[in-house]
């Protein structure tokens, strides 16, 4: 549990604690269909109150006790994030056990914001925004160079959100399936049946309709409901009202690789320090949207993951708004400095991997001795010739890995002295290595 | 000892030992065993010089592999920078198998010279090497070339003396 120990008494301490991914990353709401619209960095936001606010604990579930701090009425250089639901801030500077803050306002709780241009007095000329909330009102100050256009980015992008009031609208949607439902339950046999069959597809022409015919934004609002068809889709075939096994299999397969919440192009990301060297706002969330994304999956095939499948199997994933192989390998060389689990590696013939931190070469090189020698004593009973020995092929159907990788593995644990090969014209078969055992017994027969 | 009855090791069956490793450690207790092997091979069966393109170590027809010639090229080198071998041409065809090293071989010598009362005695070069005395010896057989370097250790050691005879074979040696 974290402490409720407040470290600093600030505007931010006194907001609700958004939940975020292992990886850092904002949780959504997918149930309630929020969707990412915008992020900006390197904002102020301040207090425009003069009694101090009321802190949260950091696990949100009360008051904090504020005893021997004084109350700061500003963050500094925060990164804002806004969804179809809430306007999140994350702390730049991450706390001592890398978990990064992040607080949020609910736009619900949002009656009013207004834009405040850059004033008379050149102390605050820096452009800036004010959130009426219930809790009272904050600022929003934009401190980066064309923070004005930012500002009115922001404005209309928050205005919009607040208007549409889509964490309303999916209890609008309810209502009307609701209502869809009842229709179609009042006839009965086929007729019921082709009535739910044409509300589906009405509800679905609508949909794509609806998605294509606005602007972007309204896309992006959509891509969630699409998602869900598709799942819809995915669920009628498991029911096995279509295709044979196989290619069921096949596509639900595909479709749990679906589902990101976030699909957010580097048009929607300003705000990094590109310019400076560091990695910008935009490689860095991709990389956190990457561990997220990798975590079960490199788990499953055994801690290891060439970029080129990586590369295939996220855009697929994505669906839309695709990633750049220059997009990836930033983002997969960043992970490691983000502390994020796993990160880059470069095996010594050039092939690039994301591997898992709990990724052990010495345990795999054990474990593959242990087939070697599986495969020996193979040998030794059914006394064939040619078949001993382990190559690629084998360990990639054993342990399911790439062949690629497979052969990888093989040379680390060869280099780390666990195997040793055996070349011949038709492929490099690797045995335990027995030189030792064998030099130790030569040795001692040599004396007697 | 008959020529047939050389046992080879369980490791002579291993198909890697006849891939030269590329990892280094490997490769240092792969060489050594090679090592082993061609000296312990041409000591039993006391042989003297090995042929390169004659000897049958570097094949092994019941598993298939065989050391390519680049790789007995390498494994000759090495051989050799251990002490137990040397060339007796430069092409690098015939190699003089040290059985013991002439260091080695010296105290072998004088060890049998004691053992047997030879202490301020004189026995001849032939009679080292072929003689009666010294059935089961180190150096029964042994290379003459090798033989004289282990005498002429002795000799700086202060142990033996050599005097000339009338053939190389009748050198004469006596030990103090």
């Amino acid at each position: 549990m974290p402490s409720t120990k407040l470290k600093r008494w600030s505007p931010m301490a006194c907001l609700p604690v958004a939940a975020l991914t292992p990886s850092g990353l904002l949780e959504m709401d997918v149930k309630d269909g929020e969707v990412e619209l915008m992020r900006r960095g390197d904002m102020d936001l301040r207090s425009d109150m003069a009694d101090p606010m009321v802190p949260l604990s950091s696990d949100g579930s009360g008051a904090a006790s504020t005893s021997g701090l004084k109350w700061i009425d500003r963050d500094d250089n925060l990164q804002v994030s806004l969804t179809t639901h809430r306007i999140v801030f994350f702390a730049t500077s991450d706390t001592s056990d890398n978990q990064r803050n992040a607080r949020f306002l609910h736009l619900s709780h949002l009656h009013q914001v207004t834009s405040v241009a850059g004033g008379m007095m050149s102390a605050f000329s820096a452009p800036r925004l004010t959130l009426h909330s219930y809790m009272g009102d904050l600022l929003l100050i934009f401190r980066e160079s064309g923070a004005a256009k930012d500002r009115d980015d922001l404005l209309k992008f928050l205005q919009r959100a607040m208007e549409r009031k889509a964490w309303e609208t999916q209890q609008r949607l309810q209502e009307k399936n609701r209502a869809s439902q009842a229709i179609a339950s009042r006839k009965v046999g086929v007729d019921a049946i082709i009535t739910k069959s044409n509300l589906r597809h009405k509800e679905a022409a609508r949909l794509t309709e609806d998605a294509f015919k606005g602007d972007a934004e309204t896309l992006l609002r959509e891509a969630a409901q699409l998602v869900k068809v598709i799942q819809k889709y995915a669920t009628t075939l498991e029911k096995g009202e279509l295709g044979e096994g196989e290619d069921t299999t096949r596509l639900s397969d595909m479709m749990e690789n679906m589902g990101m919440t976030s699909a957010l192009s580097r048009q929607n990301y300003r705000g990094g320090t590109s310019s400076s060297g560091v990695a910008d706002d935009y490689t860095t969330t991709l990389a956190r949207q990457l561990a997220d994304f990798l975590r079960p999956r490199l788990k499953a095939c055994g801690g290891l993951m060439t970029l080129t499948d990586i590369y295939c199997i996220y855009n697929r994933a994505r669906g839309t708004n695709l990633i750049s192989p220059e997009d990836l390998l930033d983002a997969a060389g960043c992970m490691k400095s983000l502390r994020l689990g796993m990160s880059e590696r470069t095996f010594p013939s050039g092939v690039k991997v994301v591997q898992s931190d709990n990724f052990d070469d010495t345990r795999m090189a054990i474990r593959l001795k242990e087939l070697a020698e599986e495969q020996l004593t193979v040998r030794t009973s059914s006394s064939a010739n040619g078949d001993e020995g382990l190559t690629a092929m084998q360990v990639s159907r054993t342990l399911h890995i790439s062949a690629l990788l497979a052969q990888e593995q093989l040379l680390a644990s060869e280099k780390l002295g666990y195997l040793c090969r055996d070349e011949t014209l038709e492929t490099t078969r690797f045995f335990p290595n027995l030189f030792e055992d064998y030099l130790k017994q030569y040795s001692t027969t040599a004396k007697q | 000892m008959s020529s047939s009855d050389f046992e080879y090791p369980e490791f002579y069956s291993f198909p890697p030992f006849f891939t030269i490793q590329p990892v280094l450690s490997t490769r240092e207790k792969q060489m050594a065993l090679w090592q082993e092997l061609i000296l312990r091979y041409h000591t039993e069966k006391k042989i003297k010089t090995l042929v390169v393109h004659d000897c049958p170590l570097w094949k092994n027809e019941s598993i298939g592999r065989q050391l390519s010639p680049e790789d007995i090229g390498v494994v000759m080198t090495e051989f050799c920078k251990s002490g137990h071998g040397e060339w007796q041409d430069d092409n690098e065809t015939r190699c003089r198998i040290l059985w013991r090293k002439p260091e080695q071989l010296a105290t072998d010598i004088y060890q049998w010279a004691e053992a047997n009362q030879m202490i301020n005695n004189v026995c001849t070069v032939y009679e080292l090497h072929s003689g009666e005395d010294v059935n089961g010896m180190s150096f029964q057989g042994a290379d003459e070339e090798l033989l004289r370097r282990a005498l002429s250790i002795l000799e700086d050691q202060g142990k033996a003396a050599i005097f000339k005879g009338d053939t190389s074979e009748e050198d004469g040696i006596k030990f103090f």
